[in-house]
């Protein structure tokens, strides 16, 4: 048999049997798969010390249809951002961002742009990892969201279609999909959104997040973008399975 | 339909790291076809586990008694804690017959991935063992894993208060594997050539 030849990033490990290790992937295509690999904690093997965390991977498996674990042979480190993520706190935040991403994907499904974001995550994390968490998280989130199939409305109003143009008085709505202008009435849930926070919004989900240290800082405003977007996820989405 | 007894030794067996419905069945099937003799052993085994067994309050290993053999020995040297991961890692070291110094088991490694954060850890009670002991050197010897390199670096940066040496076993246990994998001759040399980690104070 042929065996399959993929990208991508680890996302968990669990020990299993005497010196194996099962492993979950997010692969390029933003499929997720569990791979096995057999014996790879033996001394000779050298398998272990490859599958890396925050690295792009290569896999070699065997595809077999209707299996949920895959057999591995082996594994390549394409590129280690090992360097930038070294410290245990920024390791924990970049595994909440995985968490989040991942909790999008469903089983069968493949989603190959969240693939794309959160490579694109580790690549700029050197960069980033300064920048606000909550101007990173509210990007974070619009981008995944958006094809993930749940994208809040941010250009035109959600009730009424109309251009959101930067005027005052408009507002967010979980329940109603996203921005309010300010001649539509807000339904209870709405959040008041500033002028500014409409621009921010807006430019999180057309840039990538380099680009977001071109945003003046203004924490209170990312707080509360970050939370209306938590809201709306909350809303449909619902929790992620941990 | 099975019987309701055997449906409840696959329940429980099936908790066991590593064990699905499939390897619980076939190991209550192998039961089954043993003399009642040999699940009375097992029985009894697993009672004296059950009542026996401790863990050292002191370094968190394994044994019949609290402190453990290894503390209570006062021919070991005190001053000197080698950190591992496991038990296994523990077994592994004192089969070398070289290390007359003390330990302290974490119960794994930090792992962001998995959730596995400082608290999961015995390492607060590593930190008090530090601070309060007579503690001349801690040896670090975690598996030359990723998580194990992030354990590292997240002990050194705590443990530079204190006036200890902080050691790391040498290279030489293959990248990726687990102590309890690699030969006597390997951690022996591993363990005398442990080197320095130079910290800024
Ligand atoms: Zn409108
Ligand atoms: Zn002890």
């Amino acid at each position: 048999m042929k065996p399959t030849v993929k990208k991508g990033l680890l996302i968990g490990r669990t020990r299993y049997k005497e010196s194996s290790l099962i492993i979950r992937t997010l692969m390029e295509d933003g499929s997720l798969v569990s791979l096995l690999f057999k014996g790879a904690l033996r001394r000779k093997s050298g398998i272990a010390g490859r599958i890396r965390p925050f690295a792009l991977l290569e896999f070699v498996y065997y595809h077999r249809p209707g299996k949920n674990i895959y057999t591995a042979s082996d594994v390549e480190v394409l590129e280690d951002f090992s360097d930038a993520v070294s410290d245990y706190t920024s390791q924990q935040r970049v595994a909440k961002f995985f968490k989040k991403a991942v909790s999008l994907i469903k089983p069968e499904q493949s989603v190959p742009e969240i693939f794309d974001i959160v490579l694109a995550l580790l690549r700029e994390w050197k960069e980033i990892s300064s920048l606000s968490e909550n101007l990173l998280w509210s990007g974070f989130l619009l981008k995944i969201m958006t094809f993930a199939g749940f994208s809040p409305t941010i250009f035109r109003c959600a009730i009424c279609g109309g251009k959101i143009n930067h005027e005052e008085n408009s507002a967010f709505s979980p329940s109603a999909g996203g921005l309010i202008c300010s001649s539509c009435r807000k339904p209870n849930d709405a959040i008041q959104f500033s002028k500014e926070m409409v621009k921010t919004a807006q430019f999180l989900l057309s840039n990538s997040f380099t680009k977001y240290f071109k945003i003046m800082p203004a924490e209170d405003e990312f707080k509360k973008l970050n939370i209306a977007l938590q809201k709306f996820w909350e809303y449909h989405i619902g929790e992620e399975k941990s | 339909m099975a019987s309701q007894a055997i449906e409840e030794l696959i329940a429980e067996l099936c908790r066991l790291p590593g064990f699905g419905v499939r390897t619980a069945t076939r190991i209550a099937y192998f039961l089954l076809s043993r003399p009642k003799e040999d699940i009375y052993a097992l029985i009894d085994a697993l009672k004296k586990f059950a009542e026996n067994v401790k863990v050292c309050s002191i370094c968190f290993n394994v044994s019949e008694c609290d402190p453990c053999p290894i503390c209570a020995d006062e021919n070991r040297d005190h001053s000197v804690i080698c950190v591992v991961e496991e038990p296994q890692d523990l077994a592994a070291i004192e089969n070398t017959g070289v290390y007359d110094g003390v330990y302290h088991i974490l119960g794994g490694v930090l792992d962001a991935l998995e959730g596995i954060s400082p608290d999961d850890l015995h390492i607060k009670e590593l930190f008090q063992r530090v601070s309060e002991g007579d503690v001349k050197e801690v040896i670090l010897a975690l598996n030359p894993t990723s998580e194990g390199e992030t354990t590292i670096s997240y002990l050194t940066k705590y443990l530079k208060n204190y006036d200890v040496k902080i050691t790391t076993l040498a290279k030489g246990i293959s990248s990726g594997s687990d102590l309890e994998f690699a030969d006597k001759r390997t951690i022996r040399q591993a363990l005398e050539n442990r080197t320095k980690i130079e910290v800024e104070k």
